[in-house]
């Protein structure tokens, strides 16, 4: 199988054209620009992909909207305030039940903050727009994961048509390191929505009395619920005696998984997806545990998708927050005791 | 004197455009003036006009905490198309006054038919404990910026229906006994020229809204509003005289409800007319 | 009388009385019509009256968001090139909210068609001042009349759009006093698109009763001021033999 050393960037769009992406539209930022540029370089080789470098990351989203209508799998990539720009058109994609990929790698915010990292654009990402929330949000935390959950997202994406993300962050987007570039054993096939001669649709987002939208959000919310437990992954680090459990995603996972293997009793829990959440799953370790630490490179965004998960038990969780600030493993092992 | 305790929640349903907010406005300002409490909003889609307008009116002697209800009261109906939109706000005690029913009242006594809603009022007002003198005034005032005509005749139709209302038992405007009009059974208005060339002048009488475009281009003034017929938002169609009509089909190109068709028949080969 | 792909169940459509769309959805659908093209045609419809529009036609028909059906298009044209992309957008979403997509797709001569609807203010949302009121016109955000060196001129959307076009592009302003003119424009424009062409653009001056409050003969009245600001005409196309 093939395999090299690759930044993130460069594997999202190995994995993106491996998932059957031919279109993407974006605007240069830190730290996603590479994925803009390596894209736009397989473009010149490959005459059956297409890019727009849109004006502004609004554009960007709509033309992906316009992309997935018309049947062909496409994709974003922002960070930071282009996250935020982007909600317009991921909400849009959220209402129309559109298969909308982007690849969000997280950086200091608020506003311009760095270009660099943090694990801050998780609130974004997953409930950012005038949305309830139903989108596919996963999160890498390593090399390998880049690639396997860009083609993941894809597949959830058009098999269950909700928007879909891959929420990196600017360390995994820039380091480079060995992925294996595996063929997907599944792929998600595609449908045109506007354009097709042999049909008409006339497709609204607005309505008129509060009885009608809420007929609408009665049915995504209930299509949601019953698909969560076959999207949503995690997973269990060190499955052996639990005396404390770790909730960790993204670059700070890795970190963590360094601590659980020197020390004894310590478990670390890496949801996969963080929308949808891995509830049941996470319960069940939680009950295992004496203590519970919930570690991240933000003020709390992770945190409360975890206690959310664990309401109802009765638990001691100790929050670690390091928003726009990397956490290496020997902080990890440090902190906690 | 001390009042009673008083507390309705009454819903006016009709077609934008009907005046459905203005009555509601009205009576608020009246109940307001009388020293009630009161609180009004009314419902709104994306439609400017048409599509059915709503106003949630309660009046109360206590503070009135929520704008909106779950029944209503009092259910004031102006048009066939709130109907459905209606029904869950009634239970068995839920008084009627069907609008639909003396949708013709206004123009039987030569008052304009934008005088609906202030009749309907009058039946109204009869309902309610606010002293009719204080909602008359208000409405005056409402609308002194219109011409001398037309708010007299609002007086004119609003006492009119003062008189009704006191006469009609209320059992007899219970909604079952609406005579439900469904616009699209409709007939549409056919007009044929008795001289050559022969032109046959078609109004569809449910698409037409009363923009009065085709009447201020027609080049031989054939178009007038009719006295009878009205629309689907209750305001009165155009009707053509067909003896003025020469079948330029202007009234059929600049229409903008794709109301009007106009045929005219090819002239005869040595006829010395240009079609 | 009633153009082919309408969709006559629509009927009475959800437009006020007197609507300048009224007009200008029965001379694009004739258009449509004559040139055979409802099954190909997706029409992008933006935020605003526009929007009424979308259950009107037998033809694919999407709300999209304020100011950016223009970026839908596109992408929508990228995916699907043989679909015939067409823009239905008021002057907010042309001028204000979506000038920068509008700007920039005709920059990169994107082969949409695009159709501003001009009728000088913002009407769904109850008659505010737009980039397009007239010098002293009353909205119910110039309560007293815009003042023009306070909020600028009257914007000309062709004429601000055609120094970033090619020679591919289209560029046309007309009013909706003339259907007839109308159509055989929109023909045009859609042809550019077409025959492979690029950008069309065309402006329609229209008109509001609604919330201009005026009646059938002051409504042209007004209209024709704005015909007097507004130069009417093809303002730029692909030379012959293109």
């Amino acid at each position: 199988m093939k395999k090299g050393l690759f930044t993130g960037n460069e594997i999202v769009v190995k994995a993106a054209i491996q998932a059957g992406a031919q279109l993407m539209f974006g605007y240069p930022i830190t730290p996603s620009t590479e994925i803009l540029e390596t894209f736009a370089e397989e473009v010149a080789f490959h005459p059956e992909l297409r890019l727009i470098q849109t004006e502004d990351e609004i554009s960007a989203g709509f033309g992906v909207i316009g992309a997935v209508l018309g049947g062909k799998k496409a994709f974003t990539a922002t960070a930071g305030p282009g996250t935020v720009l982007m909600q317009d058109p991921i909400s849009m994609a959220e209402a129309m039940r559109l298969p909308f990929v982007g690849i969000i790698t997280q950086r200091g915010g608020p506003s311009t903050g760095t270009v660099i990292y943090s694990q801050q654009e998780v609130t974004l990402t997953c409930f950012g727009g005038n949305t309830e929330g139903l989108r596919f949000v996963y999160s890498p935390s390593n090399l390998q994961d880049v690639y396997d959950l860009t083609i993941a997202a894809f597949n959830s994406a058009w098999q269950y048509r909700f928007p879909a993300f891959l929420l990196t962050d600017g360390y995994l987007a820039k380091v480079k390191g060995e992925v294996r570039l595996h063929q997907p054993g599944y792929l998600a096939s595609t449908k045109e929505i506007l354009g097709k001669e042999e049909t008409i649709v006339n497709i609204r987002n607005t309505y008129s009395t509060e009885e009608e939208l809420f007929a609408v959000l009665k049915k995504n919310l209930a299509d949601y619920q019953k698909i969560a437990k076959q999207v949503s992954r995690y997973r269990i680090y060190q499955k052996k005696k639990v005396n404390s459990l770790i909730f960790a995603h993204g670059s700070v996972a890795s970190a963590c998984l360094a601590a659980c293997e020197e020390k004894d009793g310590l478990v670390l829990f890496q949801p996969l997806t963080l929308r949808p959440f891995p509830r049941q799953a996470a319960k069940h370790w939680a009950k295992k545990a004496k203590k519970i630490f919930v570690l991240e490179s933000s003020a709390g965004q992770f945190a409360r998708l975890v206690k959310e998960a664990l309401s109802g038990l009765p638990l001691n969780i100790i929050e670690y927050q390091r928003p726009a600030l990397g956490i290496t493993p020997k902080e990890v092992l440090e902190w906690v005791r | 004197m001390k009042r009673e305790h008083l507390s309705l929640k009454i819903l006016l349903a009709g077609e934008g455009g009907q005046g459905i907010q203005v009555m509601a406005q009205i009576l608020q300002g009246a109940a307001y003036q009388t020293g009630l409490q009161t609180v009004y909003i009314p419902n709104y889609g994306v439609e400017q006009r048409g599509g059915v307008s709503l106003a949630y009116l309660q009046i109360s002697t206590l503070p009135i905490p929520y704008p909106k209800f779950k029944t209503a009261d009092i259910l004031v109906l102006m048009c066939e198309r709130a109907i459905p939109r209606v029904k869950p706000y009634q239970d068995s005690q839920t008084q009627v006054i069907n609008g639909i029913f003396f949708l013709n009242t206004s123009a039987q006594h030569n008052l304009s038919p934008k005088t609906h809603n202030m009749l309907i009022l009058g039946i109204l007002s009869t309902l309610l404990p606010i002293n009719p003198e204080v909602i008359r005034q208000t409405m005056k005032k409402r609308f002194q910026k219109a011409s001398a005509l037309l708010l007299n005749q609002n007086e004119q139709a609003f006492l009119l229906g003062r008189g009704l209302g006191l006469r009609l038992p209320q059992d007899a405007q219970r909604l079952k006994k609406i005579p439900v009009d469904d616009h699209r059974k409709w007939s549409d208005q056919i007009s044929v020229s008795k001289k050559h060339p022969k032109i046959i002048h078609t109004i569809i009488r449910r698409y037409c809204k009363s923009c009065g475009i085709c009447i201020s281009r027609c080049p031989t003034k054939a178009l007038h509003f009719s006295k009878t017929l009205t629309g689907i938002y209750g305001t009165p169609i155009v009707e053509v005289d067909i003896k003025k009509c020469i079948g330029c089909k202007m009234c059929e190109t600049v229409c903008p409800d794709t109301a009007i068709s106009v045929k005219k028949e090819e002239p005869l080969a040595d006829s010395p007319q240009k079609s | 009388m009633i153009p082919k792909c309408y969709k006559k169940e629509s009927l009475p459509h959800l437009f006020c009385p007197g609507c300048g769309y009224g007009v200008i959805l029965k001379s694009l659908g004739f258009t449509i019509d004559q040139l055979k093209i409802a099954h190909q045609t997706v029409l992008g419809l933006d935020i605003g009256c526009a929007l009424l529009a979308w259950n009107l036609f037998n033809v694919d028909t999407i709300q999209t968001h304020h100011g950016r059906t223009i970026p839908v298009m596109a992408g929508l044209k990228l995916a699907k090139p043989k679909a015939i992309a067409l823009a239905l957008v008021g002057d907010g979403g042309a001028y204000a909210i979506g000038l920068q997509s509008l700007l920039h797709s005709a920059h990169r001569n994107d082969p949409l068609t695009v159709i501003v609807v001009n009728n000088s203010l913002y009407a769904m949302t109850g008659g505010q001042m737009a980039p397009t009121t007239l010098e002293g016109e009353i909205t119910t955000t110039t309560p007293l009349g815009r003042d023009c060196q306070k909020t600028g001129l009257p914007f000309l959307g062709p004429e601000t759009v055609i120094p970033l076009t090619n020679q591919f592009a289209y560029v046309a302003r007309v009013s909706i006093r003339n259907p007839i003119v109308l159509e055989e424009t929109f023909k045009k424009a859609i042809l550019n698109q077409m025959k492979g062409k690029g950008f069309s653009l065309v402006e329609v001056l229209s008109v509001c009763p609604t919330n201009w409050k005026t009646d059938a003969e002051k409504t042209f009245q007004f209209l024709q001021e704005m015909e007097n600001y507004y130069r009417l005409g093809e303002i730029k196309k692909p030379k012959e033999g293109e």
